[in-house]
């Protein structure tokens, strides 16, 4: 028998909306960005290919965001799933490229939330779950499923593995 | 006790020493090469470079200065910076192993240099003191195993000194309680030096040399001129060719014998030793219940000459070798399965049985080849005349995908897991399901059309170590994950109590 938790809770659905609207801001700024080198290159004459790869990004951009801003935030939040017990506590997200990761308790070392102007006004937090490798990111939760994740691990975090 | 200490002053002439050696290619270029030469640009260049000596000196010294260390009942402190103070301590209790170093230029002096390690596998839990006298060490490591209640292993590296053969014959022996494990012979030691493919090294060394110094020198006049003797005629082609390649394999000899001459595998209920060095003995001792997984490792080369290499995966922290041990880099392939199960008793040794499914080599073909793609667009943009080259990234792109598939395999046992994958350069895993700290699977929207998955685990290093293999049937990707379900079974938990922390 295996002691898996099963993957039954989901990110906070205000994610959509803050995704669309943070990819919406940096796309904008990378546009800004790029029609200001555009100008920039006619004004003092650059070289040729540079106004053609120019002229790419300023077509490419618009058509990226129709994957960022309308697409993608909803995708992310449908395929984010995560599930904890006693145990382990496991993730699993992404579609085009699926990830599941499953970690003991036992090897997670901290637990932190951040909350950003822009969380804050959704009232969710971000939660970073440090282990002993590289720290794993839940990226939007709502206040009472950010608490209950947070109590928990800190509940069973601290009984450790002993080598016998 | 509870006075602060200033390391031994030769501190500060070892590190005059090092400032010179950083910069010797410099000085002899400016003073002795060049020395001639009265140019403004060349006035000026020196100048800068005996005030930034001078600075770097005079830092050396205030470093000296202000590096103190203090030892209280229960703590290391070590205090440094000039303008940004740092403090770092660590409880003595906490000390997993001492290592004495003692390079021949100290031995010299009388001096020694000391690092005290803590279990923890954070980079900064080390503290070493770079030049002590030898009582002070003495003193230290007496002061610190004092305190520990467990037994404390004290590595010694003790340079010899060439004519010191006495010394040498008195470091040479092993204690009774430790078992001689391996050794090489003198036909290992020469297939070692063979293999260190040193004529490759030999051709950079020449090749970056003409490079660096073409920019400063007018050496072209002459190289054109060695150049059209070598090419003469095939005769002294073919000389040069021998002679590079005898000076390369005497090289490599004197490298291999120098740094594998007294090799030796030893261990004893906790630990294992290795000793390696004829000049600058070197000493590790890693304790066996921290080796957390085995890497063999076999390049194309050793694969045909029946040699593989042993990684350890460790959370010992040495600042050299970041948790990766390498045994003797040459062993035979016969000879690792015996030396594994001798040494560490603990790690289960499982068979890599079951192999990739045959999509997998769709799978691996359809995947896009980003080195061939950019060494293209690169010899298509700038240079052309490297075109041979792109059949040759093109079929060892292809090959190697496709050994890959035939080598890959794989194995999920009851306590352990073994992953054994490569084209080319294959490499096998060995580790327990219990000292997995993580575990990943990653399917791609490819994959998943393929019904294929990858698995990853990761071990405690430093840094972590992941190990992972590509394109394994959905269905044993699955498996996998609840194999690892099952790790609860076996690991043993306790309610930690709280620690005060300092």
């Amino acid at each position: 028998m295996h002691t898996l938790p099963k993957l039954t809770y989901h990110i906070s659905p205000h994610s959509i909306r803050i995704w669309r609207l943070t990819n919406l801001i940096v796309e904008i700024l990378v546009l800004i960005t790029v029609c200001g080198a555009l100008f920039a290159s006619y004004y003092f004459g650059w070289y040729q290919w540079v106004n053609i790869v120019l002229w790419i990004l300023v077509g490419v951009i618009p058509l990226g965001m129709i994957w960022s801003v309308g697409l993608e935030p909803a995708w992310k939040y449908n395929n984010w799933s995560y599930g904890f017990n006693e145990t382990y506590i496991r993730f699993q997200h992404g579609r085009l490229f699926m990830k599941q990761v499953v970690v003991p308790m036992a090897k997670i070392q901290f637990v932190e939330t951040e909350q950003g102007p822009l969380l804050r006004s959704y009232r969710v937090h971000t939660v970073t779950i440090g282990t002993m490798g590289t720290p794993h990111k839940i990226p939007i939760l709502s206040d009472k499923d950010a608490h209950v994740l947070k109590g928990h691990i800190a509940k069973y975090a601290q009984i450790k593995e002993v080598d016998v | 006790m509870n006075t602060q200490k200033h390391l031994h002053p030769m501190n500060i002439l070892q590190s005059i020493v090092r400032i010179i050696t950083n910069n010797f290619i410099f000085i002899i270029l400016l003073f002795v090469i060049k020395a001639r030469d009265s140019s403004t640009f060349l006035t000026s260049l020196r100048l800068i470079l005996i005030s930034y000596i001078i600075v770097q000196c005079i830092l050396a010294m205030i470093k000296w200065w202000k590096t103190t260390y203090e030892f209280t009942e229960e703590e290391v402190h070590q205090y440094r910076g000039l303008f940004k103070k740092k403090h770092h301590y660590m409880r003595l209790d906490q000390i997993e192993n001492i290592q004495q170093h003692t390079p021949f230029y100290l031995k010299i002096f009388g001096l020694t240099s000391l690092t005290l390690n803590t279990r923890s596998t954070d980079a900064k839990a080390s503290i070493t003191f770079e030049t002590l006298s030898k009582n002070e060490a003495t003193w230290m490591k007496e002061f610190v195993d004092s305190f520990r209640k467990q037994e404390i292993y004290v590595v010694e590296n003790q340079a010899d000194e060439l004519t010191d053969f006495e010394g040498e014959k008195a470091t040479d022996e092993v204690p009774s309680n430790r078992k001689l494990h391996f050794s090489p012979d003198m036909k290992s030691l020469i297939k070692a030096s063979f293999l260190s493919l040193n004529l490759l090294i030999l051709m950079l060394i020449i090749a970056t040399l003409y490079d660096r110094v073409q920019d400063i020198l007018p050496i072209d006049q002459y190289v054109e001129k060695v150049y059209g003797i070598v090419t003469e005629s095939w005769i002294s082609i073919g000389l040069t060719v021998i002679v590079l390649i005898i000076i390369s394999v005497v090289i490599g000899f004197v490298k291999t014998f120098l740094t594998y001459g007294n090799y030796e595998i030893t261990s004893d209920d906790e630990h294992l030793y290795i000793q390696s060095g004829m000049i600058n003995e070197k000493h590790i001792s890693i304790r066996k219940t921290n080796v957390q997984g085995i890497r063999i490792f076999q390049s194309p080369l050793k694969k045909w000459l029946g040699m593989s290499e042993i990684m350890l995966i460790s959370t010992a922290t040495d600042e050299d070798d970041l948790g990766s041990q390498s045994l003797f880099p040459f062993l035979s392939t016969k000879q690792v399965r015996n030396l594994i199960q001798e040494l560490f008793p603990h790690i289960h040794i499982v068979e890599a049985t079951k192999k990739l499914p045959k999509n997998a080599l769709w799978m691996k073909m359809i995947r896009l080849p980003w080195v061939f793609l950019f060494a293209s667009a690169w010899v298509w943009m700038f240079n052309s005349k490297w075109i041979f080259l792109l059949p040759i990234i093109f079929i060892t792109t292809y090959a190697s995908r496709y050994f890959d598939y035939r080598n890959s395999r794989y194995t999920f046992g009851e306590r352990s897991v073994q992953l054994y994958s490569g084209g080319m350069f294959t490499s096998a895993f060995h580790t327990n399901r219990k000292q997995v700290i993580e575990i990943e699977m990653k399917q791609s929207l490819l994959q998943r059309k393929f019904g294929l998955a990858s698995i990853q685990t990761t071990n405690k290093s430093t840094p972590p170590h992941e190990e992972s293999i590509h394109d394994i049937s959905v269905e044993d990707a699955k498996e996998f994950v609840y194999w690892y379900g099952r790790r609860a079974e076996e690991v043993t938990l306790q309610q930690l109590q709280f620690q005060k922390e300092k």
